[in-house]
């Protein structure tokens, strides 16, 4: 976990405490994002950072949902365009759109890109398993449940089967 | 029982000992080409007799076991009491790879499996005067300074001691088989006079009873004066008894001393282990020679060496903590070129030279890390004399393997990624290319024929050639059959030169083995091998004359790591093209382009040369088709024998990139060998010739209009 990702500018701290002190048990963090005006979050734990400005070397002949690579300090990390994996339109990359750094099944490091990313969102623990309980659908296995939250709807996903991406 | 694999005893054993078996496989073939190597004989024996004690402290009996036998029969070996021959031999390496499956399963933190008592006993058998030349009987005496003192504390140690005491209680006594002995023999009480006679005609050979005998006034007495001077029962102090032991066993063995010193790591055991069968091995044909010499027997046999150990200068290194090392440095070596890249907007001298020292320093720093990397190309050849061996008397034929430049330094990674492929290169050699011996006759060739393996270091590469005398290779039949398999079409095929009909063996679908196996040629596999080398970005050429024989030369770089490559510009980005695979560079601009069978080529120095556009080549999404330019610049690259011109939008220079591998998502996309990251930050491509050729194979209609 790197300092960037908990760095989110609508994440203040005392925003866990506020929580704690309304005593709904322990809190699961979530990274919000939007791919298509929806909101999706992935669990903090699985996103390593938030990269704004990214050059991404296209590779010629790498499957559509595959945008290049870029240079990550030195190591060179894949990028994948959540649109595509979500089966939704392609978008050019613009000034809202952020690579995040997630860890796949097979243990690589990749990039996804999304339109854009919000905010650190905290859960009761209790309200996250029973959003989980709700979604069993196995076309979507990415999909783990969904929390509303202010008349909004926020899909909570696990990109970790993003390796198999290339394998189908 | 299981082994924790993380023990470090174990761990430094398998280490050890895996060397020293390493090892093992090529002595036993050299001592097969020369039996009477003394010292080959003695580094045999210490290095079961090394491997016997870590096991036996390891407590792994599966390997004592078997080790122990091996010992035996090294042990009349050296001594000359039996001879070398092909049963041995063929049962030794048997030994070798019973042992190398019991290592694999130790370090797969199992416990190894028993060998079958059957080939337990083949081995021992060999151990057996009768299994040997007459010679045997007179050094079997040998123990006898020790036996005595002996006796009691180790007798039921081990089986070969019980045959000593055997043995040695037969000599004292005259060598009359007399009954009481029978008690004395073993430390069985029970056994009948038949054993007895059974035993001490296992010893003795049967026929050979009688030297002992002719004399049995003047070797008895000897015996027990010997005895006595050195290790009498009575009289014997325990530091004299503890150095007879040793000197018998090596401190390895001997049950008292055993644990300490095998328990030592590496450093400690192997030199003293190393001295004390030298020492018996010396007292031992004394022990046979004759009386006077007797009478030294205890006090001599320690070699000097033994007592100043040497130096250690070495560590042993995890090859892990190397690599990450050597990411350092590849890390660095980029820094250095962006520091590079900027010198010139600086247009101050002293950073200028500040940047220019940081240069060579992390140059000389590339070089040293990546020395430390290099391990000798010996560690591979030392398995072919084996492989030679084995498929030359499986086939029947007769062949000598020679080496050349086994000291030649290569990457570590390099020196494992080459094995297989080269094994297999070798026992084609000796399998297609070598004629039966008869045929070599006939032919006017000597009898055996010849394998060379060299390796020499050609400025950053590495050159391998196998040769072999055999018959050579067909490019006739090769061009047939290459049309037969629909690998080139008949027009191709006929403008193949013969070398290129040779590289046909190389492509994957070439399996001549059933039908040109006998005419000559290589079999299955090759494409396998041309895979290896070229994922190592390495190349391979065969050159091959009917009755002469076949050579195969391959060419990897130094290292892995560092990769030098041309940069070259196409639509706009930046890819790296393996300078391995560059022949030269020359501008497009007054080029005439030619459609020859529906492909664009372009001739260069009268040879007509496949053009290739890279754009289309590459087919980026959203790229619109090349368009021929005035600045274009053509990039010729040799793909196997093949020339290709490669157009390019520019070429920047020669560049030393680290090698990024592409992520497992990209694992489908070919062509590629993986990223770098360039002097100014940005990403460039590294392009993989073999797999981007097989890209676009059988894609090159359409587009020669827009070449052309």
């Amino acid at each position: 976990m790197t300092e960037q990702a908990m760095q989110k500018p609508h994440a203040p701290e005392e925003y866990d405490e506020e929580f704690e002190a309304q005593d709904k048990g322990p809190l699961s963090r979530w990274v919000s994002f939007t791919v298509d005006e929806e909101i999706y979050a992935l669990n903090v734990l699985d996103v390593q950072e938030v990269l704004r400005d990214a050059e991404i070397t296209p590779i010629p002949g790498a499957p559509d949902s595959i945008l290049g690579i870029i240079n990550l300090r030195g190591n060179v990390v894949t990028v994948v365009d959540a649109r595509i994996f979500f089966g939704l339109e392609e978008k050019k990359y613009d000034e809202n759109s952020r690579v995040m750094v997630i860890e796949v099944a097979s243990g690589e490091i990749v990039g996804l890109v999304v339109d854009s990313v919000a905010e650190v969102i905290a859960f009761p623990e209790s309200v996250v398993d029973q959003a989980m309980m709700s979604v069993n659908d196995d076309r979507a296995r990415h999909i783990l449940g969904i929390v509303p939250q202010d008349e909004k709807l926020i899909i909570l996903v696990d990109m970790k089967s993003l390796s198999d991406i290339t394998a189908t | 029982m299981a082994f924790d694999p993380d023990n470090e005893l174990l761990q430094d054993f398998l280490i050890e000992a895996g060397e020293l078996l390493n090892g093992l496989d090529e002595q036993l073939i050299e001592l097969e080409q020369s039996p009477d190597d003394a010292d080959r004989l003695n580094s045999v024996f210490r290095a079961f007799h090394t491997i016997k004690g870590g096991a036996g402290f390891l407590e792994v009996h599966p390997l004592v076991e078997i080790c122990h036998g091996a010992e035996d029969t090294f042990n009349l070996l050296r001594n000359h009491e039996i001879g070398m021959n092909s049963r041995i031999m063929d049962v030794m390496l048997q030994v070798i790879d019973s042992l190398n499956g019991m290592f694999d399963q130790l370090r797969a933190g199992e416990y190894p499996e028993a060998v079958s008592p059957a080939f337990l006993k083949e081995i021992e058998a060999l151990a057996r005067p009768e299994a040997a030349a007459p010679a045997a009987a007179q050094a079997e005496p040998e123990p006898k300074q020790s036996a005595p003192a002996a006796d009691t504390p180790v007798a039921t140690e081990d089986d070969a001691f019980d045959r000593m005491l055997a043995d040695l209680d037969a000599a004292e006594e005259g060598a009359s088989p007399a009954p009481a002995q029978a008690s004395n023999a073993g430390d069985d009480d029970l056994i009948t006079d038949d054993e007895f006679e059974n035993l001490l005609d296992e010893l003795h050979g049967k026929g050979q009873f009688q030297t002992p005998q002719a004399s049995p006034d003047q070797a008895s007495p000897e015996a027990e004066k010997a005895a006595s001077s050195a290790a009498d029962s009575d009289e014997i102090t325990d530091e004299e008894f503890e150095a007879v032991l040793d000197e018998l066993y090596g401190k390895g063995k001997s049950p008292t001393s055993g644990g300490e010193s095998e328990a030592a790591p590496a450093s400690d055991a192997p030199p003293k282990s190393a001295s004390q069968p030298q020492a018996a091995a010396k007292a031992a044909p004394k022990a046979a020679a004759g009386p006077e010499k007797k009478a030294e027997p205890a006090a001599k046999p320690k070699s000097p060496e033994a007592h100043k150990p040497p130096v250690e200068t070495t560590v042993r290194v995890d090859t892990e903590r190397l690599d990450s090392i050597m990411n350092l440095v590849g890390e660095l070596v980029l820094v250095r070129n962006r520091m590079n890249t900027l010198k010139s907007t600086f247009e101050n001298e002293e950073i200028s030279s500040v940047i220019a020292t940081l240069d060579m320093v992390t140059s000389d720093l590339q070089g040293a890390v990546m020395k430390t990397r290099m391990q000798p190309v010996k560690k591979v050849f030392g398995r072919f004399p084996r492989v030679v061996r084995d498929t030359a008397r499986t086939l029947g034929k007769e062949v000598n393997l020679e080496l050349e430049g086994e000291d030649t330094d290569l990457d570590k990674n390099l020196v494992e990624a080459l094995a297989d492929p080269l094994i297999h290169l070798v026992r084609n050699a000796v399998d297609h290319g070598i004629e039966m011996p008869d045929a070599r006759e006939q032919a006017g060739k000597p009898r055996a024929g010849t394998v060379l393996l060299s390796a020499a270091q050609e400025g950053d590469h590495i050159r391998l050639s196998i040769r072999d005398d055999g018959s050579g290779m067909d490019a006739e039949v090769l061009r047939r059959k290459g049309v037969d398999k629909g690998i080139v079409d008949p027009d191709a095929a006929e403008r193949l030169t013969d070398q290129e009909c040779f590289e046909l063996i190389l492509h994957p679908g070439f399996s001549t083995k059933e039908q040109i196996s006998d005419i000559s040629g290589r079999g299955v596999g090759m494409d396998v091998v041309k895979t290896a080398i070229t994922k190592l970005s390495g190349t391979i050429s065969i050159d091959s004359s009917m009755g002469e024989g076949t050579q195969i030369n391959i060419k990897v770089p130094l290292t892995l790591a560092i990769l030098p490559t041309l940069m070259v510009i196409v639509s706009g980005r930046k890819y790296a093209v393996p300078l391995s695979v560059v022949n030269e560079i020359f501008e497009m601009a007054d080029k005439e382009v030619n459609v020859v069978d529906g492909q664009a080529t372009i001739t260069v120095r009268d040879r007509a040369v496949p053009l290739f556009r890279m754009t289309d080549w590459l087919g980026l999404r959203g790229e619109p088709p090349g368009q021929r330019s005035e600045t274009d610049q053509v990039v010729m690259v040799q793909h196997g024998a093949q020339l290709m011109a490669l157009v390019v939008d520019s070429v920047i220079g020669q560049e030393e990139v680290v090698i990024k591998p592409l992520g497992e998502l990209l694992r489908i996309v070919e062509g590629f060998a993986g990223a770098t990251i360039t002097g100014d930050g940005h990403i460039a491509l590294i392009l993989d010739l073999p797999g981007m050729v097989r890209r676009n194979a059988g894609r090159g209609q359409q587009r020669l209009r827009s070449v052309a």
